[in-house]
């Protein structure tokens, strides 16, 4: 229970402003009339991706945004995460956000229960029907998600924090920003990663909201 | 790896023989981003040939920027930017590269400070590092 709700906490911390991406996301419809619902998503998620690498590169840049950093260090209730992780996880709950309303989805009621689903999809905790075919797990139905035991959340926060710890923390751990990257620019380097690392997260999130809702997922072993 | 984030890579070293040279720290910067980027045999053989001779500069001129999306372009843009200011000195040579690369891309109208300006708006919108201390 104790890691299911530190779980919903981060993401209830890190929700993004459902008025404001509803906003985007109209203006982006205007924009891209001729685009089919998977073509949005998919353009919609490109652009977020590309914008929060952006953020990577301006960072780098002395002084130009006050308050970001690689060593800032945010105090969330569930405990210290660092300000990239924070921004990185904020920026995910606005693309799931964001493809959501283009599918249609109820997204404002279901925003925390959704978004752990697609965090579970993207750190592999849960596989499509089709992914999992050779693999007998626990039948999880979108639908059912809320009788789903607390374990499930648990397998996510540790495959969560261990993909984090693996692709970002063990190697930016290895990183001492201005020592081993020239040019100062060690946001510059994270920018990089965090590309390559929103993009899985938005084919999670586009898989997700392009299947029927009632769906099945498989939860490994 | 796709071929337009190879290419992207490829900006990247253009940038940095633009001076004629590759400096030590600029290799181990490069090899630190090609981890990141988790590159295929294939891309890191063909990144590791952009080590060793000068980069021809009319490589750039190869790549279809066409096919990038504008997001992706002013990306690029603010990360030559970014990368040219690094070490707090802009030679001759690398505000050159800005600029021509600012025309390949088609982006000839748009300054540094419209590239800040639209981050800003961009952490407005969706997030910021302003979390609430709950």
């Amino acid at each position: 229970m104790a890691t299911q709700n530190a779980v919903m906490k981060l993401t209830s911390a890190l929700t993004p402003s459902f008025e404001s991406i509803r906003r985007d996301i109209k203006d982006f419809k205007k924009a891209n009339k001729s685009k089919s619902r998977d073509e949005l998503a998919d353009s919609y998620g490109d652009k977020i991706c590309w914008k929060y690498a952006s953020v990577g590169c301006a960072s780098a840049l002395p002084s130009v945004i006050p308050g970001l950093g690689t060593a800032a260090q945010v105090a969330t209730e569930v405990g210290s995460i660092t300000g990239d992780l924070a921004l990185m996880i904020r920026w995910m709950g606005s693309m799931t956000v964001g493809i959501a309303m283009i599918y249609d989805r109820d997204i404002e009621s279901n925003f925390n229960q959704d978004f752990v689903m697609v965090l579970g999809l993207w750190c592999g905790v849960f596989k499509s029907a089709q992914e999992a075919t050779k693999r007998v797990g626990t039948k999880v139905a979108i639908a059912q998600f809320k009788k789903v035991p607390g374990k499930i959340f648990q397998k996510i926060n540790q495959k969560v924090g261990k993909t984090i710890v693996t692709k970002w923390g063990t190697k930016r751990g290895g990183i001492a920003v201005g020592k081993l990257v020239p040019f100062g620019v060690g946001s510059l380097v994270g920018g990089s990663f965090n590309l390559a690392t929103m993009k899985m997260f938005k084919k999670s999130a586009m898989k997700f909201f392009s299947s029927s809702e009632d769906s099945e997922i498989f939860m490994e072993g | 790896m796709k071929t337009t984030e190879l290419d992207y890579l490829k900006i990247l070293y253009a940038l940095a023989w633009v001076d004629s040279k590759l400096q030590e720290e600029e290799l181990l910067f490069f090899e630190e981003v090609e981890n990141l980027l988790e590159l295929t045999d294939k891309e890191k053989q063909i990144a590791d040939e952009w080590k060793k001779v000068p980069f021809d500069q009319d490589e750039l001129n190869k790549i279809d920027f066409s096919s990038f999306s504008l997001d992706q372009k002013k990306h690029i843009l603010l990360l030559v930017i970014s990368v040219a200011k690094a070490d707090g000195i802009i030679t001759g040579n690398e505000e050159k590269f800005v600029e021509n690369i600012k025309a390949l891309l088609g982006l000839g109208e748009i300054s540094e400070s419209d590239l800040v300006e639209e981050i800003k708006d961009s952490l407005d919108l969706y997030g910021a590092l302003d979390i609430p201390d709950k």
